[in-house]
């Protein structure tokens, strides 16, 4: 089965990060191998205080792996409590070695 | 010699140099031999299935409908973005009670299933413009 890795890095309207969700959860509902990647200002989707961000509903959905990139979380002052969920916070050396994990990545 | 087939995600207006780039690639896909599985149009991508669009050159609309007819080509428009950027057939109007239908010619819109079909099937992947 195919292991799909989508890369979020802007932190778009509401409407666009409802749609933004729409392959990842639709993946998901195919019982694919989903799991995503946040880096530079998509890491704002995941913050507890954006209440009303779409993508809280990663907190119930079947992903397999969510990763965050270490550097993006540290530029904007973000530590792993600030998140809505436990996450794998990964360097940028690191995040290579994850893409090369995934079949599909995009 | 096994030729690999493709899976096309175009997320870029007709209006975009990608949008361009994704033409050719696929021309030369096609006159190499190889396959193309399905050609799917997401986010702005589906703007290229209005059919009210209006450029001085027609062609760049045009193209893709020569394409389709002359290789049997599926050209899908992925339906939630459609819905939200008013690209619609007759089924999908009366759906959303909206009074007209502007879908052109040779394109249809589907759900992310078929999508997902054809990127299971196929050997490569390639994108056109950003995926947000």
């Amino acid at each position: 089965m195919l292991k799909i890795l989508f890369v979020k890095k802007k932190f778009l309207s509401q409407e666009l990060a409802k749609e933004s969700l729409d392959m990842v959860l639709a993946g998901v509902d195919l019982d694919l191998k989903i799991s995503l990647l946040f880096m530079d200002d998509a890491v704002f989707h995941l913050m507890k205080s954006e209440s009303s961000s779409a993508y809280h509903v990663l907190t119930i959905s079947e992903i397999e792996k969510i990763y965050v990139a270490q550097e993006s979380l540290q530029a904007r002052n973000l530590t792993m409590a600030d998140l809505i969920m436990p996450v794998k916070i990964v360097s940028m050396a690191q995040v290579v070695e994850v893409v090369s994990l995934y079949d599909v990545v995009m | 010699m096994i030729t690999p087939s493709y899976a096309i995600l175009i997320t870029v207006s007709p209006l975009e140099k990608a949008s361009e780039d994704a033409f050719q690639f696929i021309q030369t896909v096609l006159n190499q031999g190889q396959k193309i599985k399905c050609i799917f149009f997401y986010q702005d991508g589906v703007y290229h299935g209005n059919r009210l669009i209006y450029l001085e050159n027609a062609e760049l609309i045009e193209r893709w409908q020569k394409l389709s007819d002359n290789h049997n080509l599926d050209l899908i428009l992925c339906s939630a973005s459609a819905a939200r950027r008013g690209v619609m057939d007759a089924a999908h109007a009366a759906y959303f009670g909206k009074d007209c239908e502007n879908l052109a010619k040779g394109f249809r819109i589907a759900g992310l299933t078929v999508w997902y079909e054809a990127l299971c099937s196929s050997d490569e992947l390639q994108v056109f413009g950003d995926l947000n």
